[in-house]
């Protein structure tokens, strides 16, 4: 993770959500993002280069935004119509987002999607593949 | 046989999937497979079957595809008849409550430049009271008064608007209780189908939030009406029946939106019926 000081910076294209810039890099919010806020009090997952993140519950993709900054490639699941258009938007811009609009809670319900290889919860586990499962669980 | 989003891989032999955007999400959405049999995909996989060259196209190729799909089952969810509806009454109501404030407020500032006016003993409506005030204030306060009396013909044309829709979107209930308050009703619920897995019991206490969870978390009496308050059958009726005027209502409203949603056209013995049964609920009690 990239820091200066005790500010937390993400190395991408800025302007996503009119973030501050700090040394051409994208400060990361603890206050507009949950993850950051982890990272603030030391209990965030170490994101490294090579990861692939199944990110359930995207919403707009502020937080998704900067976790692609880090990794590989971010599947983003998101069920909602309005905040899936930012996030489309968000993925546009970015090569490495692919946005599923699916129900994340019930897997077993996106056919179409478990097929891509990419979705399944469970497939990912039993291949014991490298994963970080961030899901910002609403209520 | 496996099937992924770009093709169909056979023992090793794939066959590539070639067609427009709109045919490939067709394809992905009809595929189904239990989760099993199912063999996870490489992505060098859909490089040997010519799918694509390197990774990075992998992934263009993917999120192109993911977008295209995205964007249709946003605009197939939009399309659905009652999203715009939502928008048309909550803006409704929003914009009532921007009237009301603005025209409190001027009327405070009114006040100051005529220290002799007073509402006390005259029965003057709001909008004429704005009239005056755009009639006799100089500058800014003239301006505000204008902007109110503006804002107030905008509401009209949209409080039409949301009649109006709401006739084609829910007949069965707008028919029972007016097109305005069968919006309203939707907007508190978040969709028709929203509204049409409401029980009635929730119906009946739609928008009498407060008065609801206080009577759950303290020993306060429980709301007897919400929304469906505005209907002349509930706020016309005797105090002591209106909970029950209210009761019926709700359940009414419950089996209409249901038609609504299910069927989408008016349906006049049900209409009739429910009529009676809302009109006979007072007679019953009188002495």
């Amino acid at each position: 993770m990239i820091w200066i000081g005790d500010v937390l910076l993400s190395q991408g294209e800025g302007g996503v959500y009119n973030e501050r810039m700090l040394g051409g890099a994208r400060v990361w919010d603890p206050h507009r993002s949950k993850m950051s806020a982890l990272y603030h009090v030391g209990t965030g997952v170490e994101l490294k280069t090579g990861m692939r993140v199944l990110y359930l519950g995207a919403a707009n993709g502020t937080t998704v935004s900067h976790v692609a900054d880090y990794v590989d490639v971010v599947y983003a699941v998101e069920f909602a119509p309005r905040p899936m258009q930012d996030l489309l938007e968000v993925s546009r811009r970015r090569r490495n987002v692919i946005p599923i609009m699916a129900d994340a809670a019930r897997p077993n319900s996106m056919p179409r999607w478990s097929k891509l290889s990419i979705c399944s919860i469970r497939m990912w586990l039993s291949l014991n593949r490298q994963v970080l499962l961030f899901g910002i669980v609403r209520s | 046989m496996q099937s992924y989003w770009f093709g169909d891989v056979d023992d090793g032999r794939c066959t590539l999937f070639i067609g427009d955007s709109n045919a490939i999400i067709d394809r992905i959405r009809s595929i189904s497979v239990s989760m099993d049999s199912f063999i996870p995909l490489e992505w060098d996989q859909a490089v040997l079957c010519g799918a694509c060259s390197d990774r990075i196209d992998y992934l263009a190729r993917l999120q192109a595809v993911c977008i295209a799909d995205a964007e249709r089952s946003i605009r197939e969810q939009y399309a659905r008849k009652d999203a715009e509806l939502l928008q048309m009454v909550r803006t409704l109501d929003e914009i009532d409550t921007v009237i009301n404030l603005l025209s409190e407020r001027a009327a405070e500032w009114y006040l100051v430049r005529h220290p002799s006016f007073s509402r006390k003993y005259r029965r003057t409506p709001a909008h004429v009271l704005v009239k005056t005030m755009r009639e006799k204030s100089k500058g800014a306060l003239g301006r505000v008064a204008v902007e109110i009396e503006q804002l107030s013909e905008t509401r009209t044309f949209l409080a039409k608007e949301v009649s109006a829709r709401a006739n084609s979107v829910m007949p069965n209930t707008s028919a029972l209780i007016g097109g305005l308050v069968a919006a309203r009703l939707l907007s508190h619920a978040g969709g028709l189908l929203l509204l049409s897995r409401l029980p009635a019991s929730a119906i009946q206490v739609l928008g009498a939030r407060t008065a609801l969870f206080s009577h759950l978390k303290t020993r306060s009496p429980c709301p007897k009406h919400g929304i469906i308050f505005q209907h002349r059958r509930v706020h016309n009726a005797p105090r002591n029946i209106r909970g029950k005027v209210a009761r019926v209502l709700a359940g009414k409203i419950a089996i209409a939106a249901r038609l609504d949603y299910f069927r989408g056209v008016t349906a006049p013995d049900f209409l009739e019926a429910a009529q009676e049964r809302i009109d006979a609920v007072g007679k019953r009690n009188e002495p």
